[in-house]
């Protein structure tokens, strides 16, 4: 239970916090530890702001404003306890002082001058089974956003701002086994774990918020004056690990119900309902689907959006309801934080911020992309409580791979678009189409130079930067292409286009070795993997096996073995049980990468037979001589080879001149494979991965070739390049 | 501003009809960008090897094989510093020659004069081309420099653009600032060509007296110097996007020979425009010269 009361000014907010635990252990409770991570950002020596400084994290800009350091300070903390619940404490009541014993640990770093968790060690061990309720008051400094929390002007963002549990869990045998509290330091690269609970949340606003407060969970009080001036809320939720809650005097709030039944109603919904009913023998009821209250809180700005955060939700409530188990809560909330305030794509129990921009094309998933990834979270995260420091892709990469399916299930796919300025171009600049780093700024984005003597001497760029000038070098009507992205694919682009190899994927996430090995390992890579896994499982044990596992797991916290078992269960009697369960720890412990290519592919006539025969006197020379085209005959062969560490068989595809295709499996663990045709009509194409189940491999530009090329489709490339070139280099030939 | 808009739709019809200095401009670019497009086309020609259906082989078909060829794709900086160099000389010699054309009389049309007049223009065209980048680096600086991350901070406590209060604010200064920049850009160059002009009229040596004096044309008549200079630069955008369709066409579907062959000729196309509407705006720009004397 809390109670909150904001300042007027919105800076500073003075909280009562009353927390009941029982001790679910087997073992007595010697200590609480309890997160306050906003002291991550108490000052530039505390291990959020540090880690920031050093260039870990999202932020790129390494300077904090003096608005922007935030505090959380524990004024009072009090165990209170009923004597029935401490017999060793005999009185009925107690109320002991905890806060003089009370110290800050770090346990990640060690770093003395970080305040983000705080040890408090009990007078008494609570007993297995007992339970002990504690008083809490503190203090909140509340900063110009840094990392989704805080104000912007009069906007407001709380999230993880209550001094919160950590998570009693047991240790691994690795980590000394037994029961003990997970509660890792706050760190710039990462995000949060916490215990399921009920939450029962007041809070007390200035007046200017009335109406424009949303929050985790239900309002079962409120708006009510609590003051001059002043007006109050209460929320309650139960089985939630946090609680968050925004106001913000301009939100244009709109809201919608979410009708289960009418959801069902859809045709692409009733089928996929009866597919996963039979795949994962399930009952009707245990489809069914709850109706759900959506709050949207848009800015004026968006406000014409609401029709698409709507579908984006109902669609996402409705697909991931049938794949995973219905969303358990009556509410949902979704905030379009404002302008400027860094608070987008973020996920909250029960409440979600989206990202969006004024004007999107109707043809991008903007702002539909963030919207179903944040509401995806709400199962790998939300009810799937997964340890988001330690094992960041059981979140975060199941979401993506949800997002990607559900946004192809509901919308099929967007497209390549640009963002000039602040401007959106449908299309991309021809020879940086591809995700790969939008790579091509090093060959004809000649943008990179811009131009490099005077980026050089000058200190800045001459032209970047500015959108008129951009769009007149660019001129995206000639030089941009306009394709679709399909989803899954898009997120294969962002695994390839990251370093797959620089780090492993499952690690604390604050030991990645930087940003961009976190969103590789945590987004990307398990993203890509889970859509490889579901080619190679295939329908319907893939159905079965998520299915399980997010049933099982809800409202626990699983670790990456209580998937893999799943998995391994799963896939018993598949024709690649042994190779799929070998890789798995390939993928998700190592960091090589997945690379099989076609090195070569020949086809030779064989000769007739020719020379001498015989010998002595019988010796004969045949004249060599020249098969008739029906007796041609050819010595084919196709050369394979790996050019990454783990090692997974591949199946290669040929046909040869007016042959069927065939196929045959190479198990992948030589380095390179000969697939010899000794005898035979012409080779014309040989491909591997034939059916592109393995998404993980990062390079399908050599999983085929063929044996006559053919010049035409590069001739048009190369002409296109020849366009992009021009039209780049007119702008140096206009500078004059 | 009728007539205006006639001289640069006139002289760019006549430059069109001079097709040999066109053609030896078009051969020039080509060369130029040669060392950009060959290791694209040899990356893009392995790549198509190892694609079964080779001709299909685009965005469309496979986009996830086209990401992860991209990286292949590269050159070193060095190369890319001097074919932008010799793109940048190429302007210079270009504009030298449809500049002499355009204001003198006693010139006539054809490549050797046209070349001519580059080789005796270009480093006075050179220099003023310089005066001019320093015009449009100083703007640059003023515009996303110092002083305006100064007034970003005094109108909202910080330099970044994300402290405005609402994304209508941020686009509205976002473009601003462009309009602003695009138009000292489009008056830096428009002073220095109406110099130009001046320099071959008047045969000096001098860049700087001659964007002196390119400035106050600019500022007696900037409506009229306004329009003849917007005059061909729209027919210019009005031309290249009519091509853009020629060449999506040619773009899509299986690749031809046929469509190979006419994605060439609409990038010859482009280039043409590109050097026609050149001789255009200084054809317009000549008779305001010529006006204001």
């Amino acid at each position: 239970m809390v109670r909150a009361r904001l300042a007027d000014d919105g800076r500073s907010l003075h909280g009562s916090e009353r927390i009941e635990l029982r001790n679910t252990t087997p073992q007595p409770l010697r200590e609480l530890q309890l997160h306050l991570y906003w002291n991550g950002w108490k000052s530039n020596q505390a291990t959020w702001l540090a880690e920031q400084s050093r260039g870990l994290g999202r932020r790129k800009d390494r300077k904090v404003r003096n608005d922007s350091y935030a505090a959380i300070d524990v004024t009072r903390l009090v165990l209170s306890v009923r004597g029935s619940d401490l017999g060793a404490l005999a009185p009925e009541t107690v109320a002991l002082d905890l806060l003089p014993s009370a110290a800050f640990i770090a346990p990640d770093d060690g770093n003395p001058a970080d305040e983000s968790v705080l040890r408090v060690p009990l007078p008494q061990p609570i007993a297995p089974g007992m339970a002990a309720g504690f008083d809490l008051e503190f203090e909140l400094v509340v900063p110009r956003i840094v990392a989704r929390a805080g104000r912007k002007d009069d906007f407001l963002l709380f999230a993880h701002w209550l001094p919160q549990l950590g998570v009693l869990e047991e240790r691994t045998p690795a980590a000394g086994g037994g029961f003990g509290w997970n509660t890792h330091q706050f760190h710039a690269n990462g995000e949060f774990f916490g215990e399921y609970a009920s939450y029962d949340v007041t809070l007390d606003l200035p007046e200017k918020y009335e109406g424009r407060v949303g929050a985790t969970g239900s309002c079962v009080e409120g708006p009510a004056k609590s003051g001059p001036g002043r007006v109050r809320y209460r929320f309650t939720q139960d089985d939630v690990h946090n609680f968050a809650w925004t106001a913000d005097p301009g939100y244009v709030v709109v809201r919608r119900r979410f009708e289960a039944q009418r959801a069902l109603s859809d045709p692409r919904l009733a089928a996929e309902r009866l597919r996963v009913k039979a795949a994962a023998a399930l009952s009707d009821a245990a489809l069914e689907l709850r109706d759900v209250e959506v709050t949207l809180l848009l800015q004026p700005e968006h406000a014409d959006q609401a029709d698409r955060h709507f579908r984006a939700v109902f669609e996402s409530l409705s697909w991931m309801g049938i794949w995973f188990g219905a969303y358990p809560y009556p509410t949902l909330t979704v905030v379009d934080p404002r302008w400027g305030s860094g608070a987008s794509g973020m996920e909250y129990p029960t409440l979600i911020t989206a990202g969006s921009r004024v004007d999107p094309s109707s043809r991008e998933f903007t702002p539909e992309g963030v919207t179903v990834h944040e509401f995806c979270h709400q199962y790998f995260y939300g009810l799937i409580g997964s340890n988001e420091f330690e094992h960041a892709w059981l979140d975060e990469g199941f979401t993506t791979y949800c997002t990607a399916r559900v946004l192809e299930a509901a919308y099929g796919h967007d497209w390549l678009g640009t963002t000039i300025g602040v401007d959106r171009v449908e299309g991309r600049p021809l020879l940086s189409a591809a995700p790969a780093e939008y790579g091509l700024e090093r060959l004809l984005g000649l943008q990179a130079l811009a131009p490099p003597s005077l980026r050089d001497t000058a200190g800045f760029p001459l032209f970047a930067d500015d959108p008129a000038i951009l769009w007149y070098r660019d001129l995206p009507f000639l030089t941009y292409i306009a394709g679709p992205r399909p989803p899954v694919e898009a997120q294969r682009a962002g695994f390839v286009s990251g370093k797959p190899s620089d780090d492993r994927l499952n690690r604390c996430s604050f030991e990645y070795r930087d940003g961009g090995a976190y969103r590789e390992n945590a987004y990307y890579k398990p993203a890509t993997a889970l859509h490889t896994l579901q080619r190679l499982i295939g329908e319907p044990a893939w159905t079965r096996l998520l299915r399980e596992y997010a049933v099982s797991q809800r409202f626990r916290h699983p670790r990456p073995n209580d998937f893999f078992e799943v998995v391994r269960k799963h896939i018993r009697g598949h024709e690649l049980e042994k190779e799929i369960a070998e890789l798995l720890p390939q993928i998700f412990e190592g960091s090589g990468v997945l690379q099989y290519g076609i090195a070569s592919v020949k086809s030779r006539e064989e000769l007739l037979p020719a020379g001498y025969t015989g010998h002595g006197g019988n010796r004969r020379l045949l004249a060599a001589a020249e098969p008739s085209q029906a007796t041609k005959n050819y010595y084919s062969e196709i050369l394979l080879e790996r050019a990454g560490e783990v090692i997974f068989p591949v199946d290669l595809e040929w046909k040869l001149e007016g042959e069927s295709p065939r196929r045959e499996r190479w198990d992948g663990k030589e380095r390179w494979w000969r697939k010899v045709i000794p005898s035979g009509r012409k080779l014309e194409w040989a491909r591997i991965d034939p059916d592109r189940k393995l998404l993980l491999d990062v390079d399908w530009s050599k999983q085929e070739a063929t044996v006559e090329g053919d010049g035409r489709a590069s001739a048009r490339w190369t002409v296109r390049a020849l366009l992009a070139a021009q039209t780049q280099l007119q702008l140096f030939g206009a500078l004059r | 501003m009728i007539a205006l808009a006639s001289k640069a739709l006139l002289g760019t019809v006549r430059a069109a009809c001079l097709w040999r200095i066109w053609g030896l401009l078009l051969l020039s670019q080509l060369a130029i960008a040669l060392p950009v497009v060959l290791p694209a086309g040899r990356a893009f020609r392995e790549a198509s090897n190892h694609r079964i259906e080779s001709p299909h082989f685009s965005l469309a078909t496979d986009f996830a094989a086209w990401s992860d060829l991209l990286p292949r794709l590269a050159l070193l900086e060095p190369v890319l510093a001097a074919v932008a160099f010799a793109a940048f000389a190429l302007g210079i010699a270009s504009s030298a020659g449809w500049a002499a054309l355009a204001a003198r009389g006693d010139l006539r049309p054809t490549a050797a004069a046209f070349c001519s007049a580059a080789g005796e223009y270009f480093f006075r065209f050179l220099r003023l081309a310089m005066i001019s980048l320093i015009a449009i680096a100083a703007l640059r600086w003023l515009l996303y420099g110092s002083p305006s991350e100064a007034l970003l901070r005094a109108w909202c406590g910080s330099e970044e653009l994300t402290e405005l209060s609402s994304e209508p604010v941020a686009r509205a200064f976002v473009r601003s600032r462009s309009t602003l920049f695009v138009v000292g850009t489009a008056a830096a160059v428009l002073a220095s060509d109406l110099g130009r002009l001046h320099l071959i009229r008047a045969g000096s040596h001098s860049a700087l007296a001659a964007i002196a004096v390119g400035v106050r044309r600019l500022m007696r008549s900037p409506l009229r110097c306004g329009t003849a200079a917007a005059a061909a630069f729209a027919l210019e955008i009005a031309l290249l996007y009519v091509i853009s369709f020629w060449v999506s066409a040619a773009s899509s579907g299986d690749a031809t020979q046929l469509n190979v062959a006419s994605l060439f000729v609409a990038t010859l196309a482009v280039g043409v425009i590109r050097e026609t509407t050149r001789a255009g705006r200084f054809a317009a720009l000549a008779a305001v010269s010529e006006d204001g004397r």
